[in-house]
């Protein structure tokens, strides 16, 4: 895994002082990948929430860089992790012991477009639990999802993608009862038992969910 | 300093996670689960379901079938950047050799889920073919249409319906004169709402005709506003010759519940009126549009899928008086089988209502038939399953027969009669 060494040392410069600067991102690796940039302030502070376009284009030609070397190239600087059958189950099991939100959406459901900035300043303010975001899109339109997460800020959280046709199943794994439609939350308590909602991110379910987690 | 060292490589390669806790890459969950540490590289993101890239129906998501005056069995999908017309003889066996219909080089051909490239049947041996692109860097859609003319061999340059405004979810449908109808959902009014600052809910319900075979559309306009924009619209002729369109609508409070019209012969008027009141307020895209039949009675049926209030799974009603009433919303499926995507199609005195259910690992086609117009049906019967992914299920008569049409990749694509008797339709399960 040398190669990773390279990687670690290309982006230590812009990014040291980050992970310094918050304590709940040394629990685990896992947990510094689904912090955006904002996450790493007081949780209520969301003043400029996005940095400089230089600062930001700085970091993503870093991380581009880092990850050419790495992959051999063709990468991007952000990218989807293939979300497959046995997907749902896996994230649950990963982020086991702690609270777990799941979100799934797609460039063709307006309303997962409207809510994700608020998704991104809930996945930048977080504390004390993981978010995850599942592209439901197929490959075709991954560059247009790309787009809208680099808009709302959102290129550093952890992002999944639909790299299976066999829908149902996916849908199934999270929520037997699930036909497809977005917006999709599944709330993942740290036992691993899941509530699943329907529909935008001020349905009570999720507020209630936060509030809680925030309260804590 | 070692943790903050482990948690910088994460941070600079997200995609190949090596910390302890760093969850691996789900989408090998089939293979054995190997240690965190192993994790295979994440990012390379592909479609393992996706049977093969060749240009055939057996290749493609969604496959959508017309039945040709000369009897062969037409089916339009996509591939890749490119729509496809593709010919039977022998009822979807086997396929001539596709006829490539356009190829887009900005965008994505809309083939996935309600959506996808769709063909209709001239009596005069005309084919027309409608899919929707969507651009690179716009959620908007272009419906074009193109032309055969000599069998399927050749397509007409294809044409958009309209150039600009955002259109999707054609429903094309020609009746015995020879008259086309088009229903399809229009962004022109929410776009222009947008560009005011002003809240538009959903997207317009817009209606064109034609009476040179798809040549040129008349009379386009949006009648009715706020359809829900992510569901597909279903269309059927009634007994005057003149279509009827079901859809999902946004109604006060976000309530996403169906509508039907039915169209001027001239398409320039509909009077929309409620289906059923499942009152499924919702801020959110089903993707699962409704679908239309309309028997030779006259008598309209519709079947649908809420998470309503008031009701919950896939529903059936009717409309004895041409759409001003319809009957309590009827209960079919299993909803612990995640029932799903109905249809209906009605055949020489008889209708069919189909669906989808799946168990976690068998996905399979329920169907039910009524000799009575809707008011009682045959038990439920599987009559067609399969283990992968698969399309929605569509419907199709011709000569007095119903088939169902049904596109998976394990099998491919599939043309199966479906029982003309109760007892044949009662058997098995």
């Amino acid at each position: 895994m040398t190669p990773i060494r390279v990687g670690a040392v290309l982006s230590f410069a812009t990014r040291a002082l980050r992970v310094t600067g918050n304590p709940e991102t040394t629990n685990g690796a896992s947990f510094i990948t689904l912090n955006s940039r904002s996450g790493l302030r007081p949780t209520g502070s969301d003043k400029n929430h996005n940095s400089s376009v230089g600062l930001r284009r700085m970091r993503l030609t870093s991380l581009a860089l880092a990850f050419a070397l790495l992959a051999g190239g063709g990468a991007f600087a952000m990218d989807f992790k293939p979300y497959g059958r046995g997907a749902f189950g896996q994230l649950t099991k990963a982020h086991a012991g702690r609270p777990l939100i799941v979100h799934f959406w797609s460039v063709t459901c307006p309303p997962c477009l409207v809510e994700l900035p608020q998704w991104a300043k809930i996945a930048a303010e977080k504390k004390g639990f993981d978010v995850v975001f599942v592209n439901t899109d197929g490959d075709d339109d991954r560059a247009r999802a790309q787009a809208r997460i680099e808009k709302v800020g959102l290129s550093r959280a952890d992002h999944y993608g639909f790299a299976d046709d066999f829908v149902e199943k996916l849908y199934f794994e999270a929520d037997s009862a699930w036909r497809g439609e977005l917006p999709f939350t599944a709330l993942v308590a740290p036992d691993g038992g899941v509530v699943t909602v329907t529909g935008a991110v001020d349905d009570p379910l999720i507020v209630e969910w936060l509030e809680k987690r925030v309260a804590k | 300093m070692k943790r903050i060292a482990f948690a910088l490589l994460a941070v600079c390669v997200p995609a190949m996670l090596t910390a302890q806790e760093a969850p691996r890459a789900p989408a090998d969950a089939d293979k054995a689960a190997p240690p965190a540490q192993s994790a295979p590289p994440a990012a390379m993101s592909h479609h393992p379901a996706a049977a093969c890239t060749e240009a055939k129906v057996d290749c493609a998501a969604t496959a959508v079938p017309a039945f040709a005056k000369d009897g062969r069995l037409w089916v339009a999908f996509s591939v890749g950047k490119s729509v496809y017309a593709a010919a039977s003889s022998d009822n979807g066996a086997t396929f001539s050799a596709p006829t490539a219909i356009a190829t887009v080089g900005d965008g994505v051909i809309d083939a996935h889920g309600d959506a996808r490239p769709k063909i209709v049947a001239l009596k005069d041996g005309t084919l027309l073919s409608s899919y929707t692109t969507r651009p690179d860097k716009q959620m908007i859609g272009t419906i074009f249409t193109a032309r055969s003319t000599d069998g399927g061999k050749t397509f007409s340059t294809p044409q958009p319906l309209l150039n600009e405004g955002g259109q999707r979810f054609d429903s094309i449908l020609v009746n015995r004169k020879g008259r086309i109808y088009a229903g399809w959902l229009d962004k022109t009014h929410a776009l222009k709402a947008k560009a005011e600052g002003k809240e538009f809910l959903g997207s317009g319900v817009a209606f064109a005709y034609s009476d040179d075979g798809g040549k040129t559309f008349k009379g386009k306009s949006i009648l009715i506003d706020h359809a829900c924009e992510c569901c597909r619209m279903s269309g059927a002729l009634d007994k005057d010759g003149t279509p009827v369109f079901a859809w999902r609508q946004v109604l006060d409070g976000n309530v996403r519940d169906h509508m039907v019209a039915k169209l001027s012969a001239d398409a320039a008027q509909a009077t929309a009126t409620r289906v059923s009141d499942d009152d499924w307020a919702i801020n959110s895209c089903p993707h699962h549009g409704p679908s239309i039949a309309i028997d030779a009675a006259g008598d309209w049926h519709v079947a649908w899928f809420t998470k309503g209030k008031k009701r919950q799974g896939l529903y059936y009603a009717r409309s004895l008086d041409a759409g001003k009433s319809f009957s309590e919303p009827e209960k079919f499926g299993d909803d612990a089988r995640a029932a799903g995507h109905p249809t209906l199609v009605a055949a020489k005195g008889r209708l069919y209502r189909v669906w989808k259910e799946f168990d976690g690992t068998t996905t399979t086609v329920e169907m039910q038939m009524s000799r009575d117009n809707g008011k009682s049906w045959s038990a439920p019967r599987v009559v067609a399953q399969t283990l992968d992914a698969s399309d929605h299920p569509e419907l199709i008569a011709h000569n007095g027969a119903a088939y169902l049409s049904w596109l998976t990749h394990k099998e491919g694509y599939r043309l199966m009669p479906l029982p003309r008797d109760e007892k044949s339709a009662a058997a098995a399960r």
